[in-house]
């Protein structure tokens, strides 16, 4: 209170405050951590209260839903830890042909959205038929179905992880870039192995980002909605679309997403704990990354071999077929083109998004820092988990607060349901982790020596914020910006709920026409994406080169 | 400043894209719809220019839009509502969403079953859910009935896409309504297993199937088989050579027949230009070109069917009453959740 | 030099980094004795970092031959054939100990005893903490130890596979003053103990002096001088070597015509009366070391050069005082430039 007072009074200028008001930060930091977290809240609510259908489920399909949700995340974890690890730890710590450009082109998956790439891949299907037409004469049904369900299993396993591994490329070829050499030549002295030494001691250390990364990809395929519904692999996110529209049972619904939210908690507190007290990171200071070995002969060959496969899977494949479907469109003369000013709309919304999220990230982030409290962090903890819950449900928790506000009529508060305020603010609850995040961990590596000295030198903490922890975030933000950017560019279930009138996004309008069986015509929007994702990942990827090694 | 460029930046997209949106025309109205056809685009342009009232377009699945035609309540901006599919009609009007329509010209054209009794939705379009067949591998002696799906002869030969489809549900309805329930699910139960693949990709992926050979019989709407012949896809067009249409249950109830069609939301404002859009999707112009474009069957009997749809024969309607479709949709998913129907 | 035979030998050993650049290591043959603590001393950019790397295995030389033994471990000649680290025998002690974050204090010191059986691994571990008095702290993680206690996990954690030769790279050089002296007070029993040969890399000379049985001057990649410490300490070959432990005056020796460098604290201040010995000079400042001073002074003849001294009589000076400065054990020097 007196603080706030002497603030309130002595201020010769409005943005300045001569003592930490806690009272203004830590209500911006509570505000914003409400926002998130009231969806969750609702959610985790129905966990409570079953809905009239839930003994259904659960006697029905539950078990297959469930079954198919872990058979998915297990096997698309474990293939797309092979794709992205051991290349990671090339790009990192060797030398090879193509090393430079693959260190940077293993992003660019990220820009297919596994619908799209669905939409590829499941040539693979139709082109397996004759073959599968050949098993059912030779061995009959049973033989043609066990084959048709491992080749439509198989693919989609494939296709998730060819897109969805560079968050395991990058998480793992940061932490493989800071390990010191200094550990590792300790291994090897030691009378360890380069092998023994990769994975007793760099793969454990890299553990921290290894897991991170993979926990991008666990919620990726949790929240998977397109792609499993093309390829007739029914999980969770399918089951609560189906139970609460098509069954009209929310409470059931959200009782499935509160389900999948436990899991997901559950799994990162339990990866928590088994650490233990070990630690991932050398204090050293005098360490840097070791030199990359050259390879010669067979192994730089096996090495870019490595490296080119999950880039074609990903990528190349994919980007081709798109662009033979697009030729041969205009060449029919009748390319689809999405309406232009529609997504224009679309892509400008995704872009003020992306910055004013991020803006707001950035200073919550550091909001939680200025003063450490247990309570202040457990608010900052409930702020990221919006990832967790399927977009569909964030977009319905959001539809449903909106639809509150409009009907308690706040006297010269417009109608705000079904604008592109609310799908904004659906953007900002989903993905609001990502680069609160990034702006975590960049304060983290700036320290608190520059704000200490700022704050001494006379600047309030709003000015030092501005003035020193700003620009020096300007790499991470960079990064975060553009990754919320590249999501939303992709984002299909809650854009499809919440949108307002003519507004089309890119996934849209190729969902929609893929939707409707029309591969060739939705490769244009399709290729539009993955061209913007593109540009904005490789300069993305540029930044974060030049971040980690100046 | 550094930041400045930026702000601008900023406050000019922001400026750009939310002030529009405030801003209210009297000259237009908003159509929350399932429908997701290219021609609709072209049916509205069509629409604004000869009105001067523009159409705006919320498109997403059926129960999506209901459930946010709930949430939105009476501050919704949307004036009128469209499905492909009849029950997500009923079920709107049943909870209360929709108003009964002002008497126009053209309503009286449209036959009686094909709107609500008390005039809450009317119908658009319709489409028949029937068998496509391979030329090659399956007599049309061999197929009778959706019953007939059920029979052991079929086993790995049927596709059949996902029952999250409302297509499906609203066959599955018809069934329930025909057959009781038990009979229903030991239907769905055996149509599951016959099924060459579990159901997955839309009704044109169906026919491809069925055209390359993975299946022999898949169970489709009537449009997308003119959709797939005039595709620009060449494989399209070979699919759609490669197979013949059925029209089941001729022997007795009749085939199962689904429309498309409209209903105002309840508290709009905007009833003259929703009566005026109403009245022009009515017209005989506009249902004239349904047949020719999205292969769809008019509703409006003075108009006549394409030659195409000729050619497919006439065909005897399931009578039942397209009001009981809503009550038993839930009913149906329950029913397919408990056959193991994906 | 000792008769032992060898434990490591360099022969004629160079490593450049980049074509057109100085080599870091320029033709240095040396023998590391068994038994013996060797220390390599030079200013950053030397060459004692990486010869130790040649020694590891971490890095190869370009040119000659490396010996762990009678093996040939390292030949420019063959570098297919040159022993990867893991297969050396051979002990390392990094700069800030490159503990393994993730693994506690025991699985550290197990780390190299990979394929030992159950008991006898458990036994060394044991052994080793022993040594370095960390018993009872078996179940820290690193970063719950002390920077002192760290690095004695750094050196149970080298000791324990029982290499030929242990090498130290600046193992004392981010501890604080007190505890480094004893740290390497510790260490040095340790290793005279275990008759540990040892070859310790450091800019340091009070860790050089103190612990090492041998030392070589490293400039620019070269050997410049070796021995016994306190040789080179009181006869350093040239300036450089001189300032390698600590300040040093250059002073012309009158017979031979040579240079020589005197230590400060072996200045002797002699009043003006007591006549011809040693060299006039003038006092500049004075600065108490405690009972002792340090005092530049500048000699009185035309070379004017200045000169460090430490010195008792410092409590009686002040700038502008005249005098002489002998140097013992160098009489009748002159002055020469510093």
């Amino acid at each position: 209170m007196n603080s706030a007072e002497i603030t309130e009074g002595s201020a010769d200028y409005p943005f300045r405050f001569r003592l930490s008001p806690p009272g203004r930060w830590g209500l911006f930091v509570g505000a914003v951590s409400l926002c998130v977290a009231l969806p969750l809240f609702a959610v985790l609510l129905f966990l409570l209260q079953p809905g009239p259908e839930w003994a259904h489920l659960q006697s029905t399909v539950l078990i297959k839903y469930l079954g198919n949700t872990l058979l998915l995340l297990v096997s698309v974890l474990a293939v797309s830890f092979l794709m992205g690890v051991p290349a990671a730890w090339l790009v990192s710590t060797v030398e090879f042909p193509g090393r430079r450009f693959f260190s940077w082109a293993l992003v660019l998956p990220l820009a297919i959205p596994t619908y799209v790439a669905a939409f590829v891949y499941f040539e693979g299907p139709e082109a397996a038929i004759p073959l599968l037409v050949k098993v059912r004469t030779q061995w009959g049904v049973d033989a043609f179905l066990a084959c048709e369900a491992i080749i439509r299993y198989g693919l989609l396993i494939l296709l998730l992880s060819s897109v969805l591994f560079p968050y395991l490329f990058l998480g793992a070829r940061s932490a493989f870039l800071q390990q010191g050499r200094d550990v590792l030549e300790a291994s090897r002295c030691l009378g360890s192995s380069p092998r023994r030494t990769f994975f007793r001691i760099a793969l454990p250390l890299a553990r921290p980002g290894i897991v991170a990364g993979g926990a991008l990809v666990g919620m990726e395929v949790i929240n998977e909605y397109g792609a499993v519904h093309f390829f007739g692999v029914p999980t969770l996110t399918e089951g609560i679309f189906r139970t609460w529209f098509g069954m009209n049972d929310k409470a059931s619904a959200l009782r499935l997403a509160a389900i999948v939210m436990i899991a997901v908690l559950v799994f990162l507190a339990a990866e928590k704990a088994l650490r233990g007290r070990a630690h991932f990171t050398t204090e050293n200071t005098c360490s840097h990354p070791p030199a990359r070995r050259r390879l010669r002969g067979a192994k730089q060959w096996a090495a870019f071999v490595i490296c080119l496969l999950p880039f074609v899977l990903g990528f190349l494949y994919p980007v081709i077929r798109l662009l033979t479907w697009a030729v041969s469109q205009v060449e029919a003369g009748s390319p689809v083109f999405p309406s232009v000013p529609a997504i224009l709309r679309g892509t400008a919304v995704a872009t003020t998004t992306a910055i004013v999220v991020t803006g707001f990230a950035a200073l919550f982030a550091y909001a939680v820092r200025l003063r450490q409290s247990r309570s202040r962090e457990m608010l900052a903890r409930i702020a990221t988990l919006g990832y967790a819950i399927p977009g569909a449900v964030v977009a319905v928790g959001v539809m449903a607060f909106f639809g509150f506000v409009d009907r308690s009529e706040v006297p010269g508060l417009p109608v705000l349901g079904g604008t592109l305020f609310a799908i904004s603010f659906a953007y900002f609850v989903r993905f609001f982790a990502i680069p609160n995040q990034l702006s975590h961990a960049g304060l983290d590596r700036i320290g608190r020596g520059v704000e200490e000295a700022s704050r001494v030198l006379g600047h309030g903490p709003l000015q030092t914020f501005l003035r020193v922890n700003l620009p020096l975030l300007r790499g991470p933000l960079f990064a975060a910006a553009i990754l919320l950017f590249v999501d939303l560019l992709k984002e299909l279930p809650l854009t499809m709920i919440l949108r307002p009138a003519n507004f089309e996004t890119l996934s849209t309008s190729a969902f929609s026409l893929a939707k409707e069986g029309r591969m060739h015509a939705c490769s244009v929007p399709s290729l539009l994406i993955v061209l913007i994702g593109g540009i904005g990942l490789f300069l993305m990827n540029r930044r974060m080169d030049s971040d980690i090694r100046p | 400043m550094k930041a400045f460029p930026l702000l601008s930046l900023l406050s000019a997209l922001l400026a750009g894209i939310f002030c529009p949106s405030i801003q209210a025309d009297d000259k237009e109205i908003t159509l929350y719809t399932q429908r997701h056809y290219g021609f609709d685009e072209e049916l509205h342009r069509k629409f604004t220019e000869e009105t001067g009232i523009k159409v705006n377009v919320v498109k997403a699945g059926a129960d999506e839009l209901i459930a946010r035609l709930q949430e939105e309540g009476e501050n919704t901006s949307a004036d009128l509502f469209m499905t492909a599919d009849g029950a997500g009609l009923d079920r709107a009007a049943k909870a209360g969403l929709l108003e009964a329509m002002p008497d126009f010209a053209e309503l009286k054209n449209v036959p009686e079953e094909l709107k609500d009794v008390d005039k809450k939705w009317v119908a658009i379009t319709k489409r028949a859910r029937v068998l496509a067949y391979s030329k090659d591998r399956v007599k049309a002696e061999e197929l009778s009935t959706y019953e007939d799906l059920a029979d052991p002869k079929w086993k790995g030969r049927l596709s059949i896409r996902s029952s999250t489809n409302a297509y499906n549900q609203s066959l599955m309805t018809t069934l329930i309504a025909a057959n009781g329930k038990e009979e229903a699910l030991e239907w769905a139960t055996a149509v599951r297993k016959n099924m060459a693949r579990p159901p997955q990709g839309s009704d044109r992926d169906q026919i491809r199937a069925v055209a390359a050979g993975l299946a022999d019989v898949a169970l489709v709407n009537t449009y997308y088989v003119g959709l797939l012949e005039n595709s620009e896809e060449e494989k399209d067009r070979k699919a759609a050579a490669a197979i013949k249409l059925f029209f089941p249950n001729q022997s007795n109830r009749g085939t199962h027949v689904n429309i498309s069609g409209a209903g105002v939301v309840k508290g709009t404002d905007k009833k003259e230009e929703v009566t005026r859009f109403l009245s022009f999707l009515l017209s005989d112009e506009v249902q004239a070109m349904y047949p020719v474009n999205t292969f769809e069957y008019p509703v409006v009997s003075s108009v006549d069917w394409s030659d195409r749809q000729k050619e497919w024969g006439s065909f005897k309607a399931d009578a039942v009453p397209l009001s009981s479709m809503g009550d038993l949709t839930a009913e149906a998913v329950r029913l397919f959740n408990q056959a193991g129907w994906e | 030099m000792t008769d032992s035979p060898a434990i490591l030998r360099f022969e004629d050993v160079s490593r450049r980094f980049a074509k057109n650049e100085t080599p870091a290591v320029d033709r240095v043959s040396l023998d590391i004795p068994a038994g013996e603590i060797f220390a390599l001393i030079g200013a950053s950019g030397s060459g004692k970092t990486t010869l130790l790397r040649i020694a590891a295995g971490l890095d190869s030389p370009d040119s000659g031959k490396v010996y762990l033994g009678e093996i040939c471990v390292a030949d420019a000649g063959k570098p297919a054939q040159n022993l990867p680290p893991e297969h050396r025998q051979i002990g390392l002690v990094a700069q800030e100990g490159a503990l393994f974050p993730h693994l506690n204090v025991t699985k550290n010191v197990a780390f190299g005893l990979a394929g030992w059986k159950r008991e006898e691994r458990d036994d060394r571990v044991a052994e080793c903490l022993q040594i370095v008095d960390l018993g009872g702290k078996e179940k820290r993680f690193p970063h719950e130890l002390s920077g002192g206690e760290r690095q004695r996990l750094a050196l149970a954690r080298a000791l324990a596979p029982g290499p030929e030769i242990l090498l130290l790279d600046e193992p004392f050089s981010h501890l604080d003053p007190s505890l480094r002296r004893t740290l390497r007070e510790e260490i040095k029993s340790i290793l005279s103990e275990l008759r540990q040969t040892a070859l310790l890399v450091t800019h340091d000379p009070e860790d050089a002096l103190a612990i090492a049985h041998h030392l070589a001057v490293l400039e620019s990649g070269r050997v410049i001088q070796q021995g016994a410490p306190a040789d080179v300490y009181r006869n350093p070959v040239n300036q450089y070597c001189a300032e390698r432990f600590g300040a040093a005056n250059g002073v012309l020796d009158p017979e031979t015509g040579e240079t020589k460098w005197t230590r400060p604290e072996e200045a002797r201040w002699l009043s003006c009366e007591v006549a011809d010995e040693g060299t006039a000079v003038t006092v500049l400042s004075v600065t108490p070391l405690g009972h002792l001073y340090e005092v530049r002074v500048q000699t009185d003849d035309e070379k004017k050069s200045e000169w460090l001294c430490i010195l008792r009589e410092g409590e009686f000076l002040k700038t502008g005082d005249k005098g002489r400065i002998a140097w013992r054990g160098n009489p009748g020097t002159v002055a020469w430039k510093s």
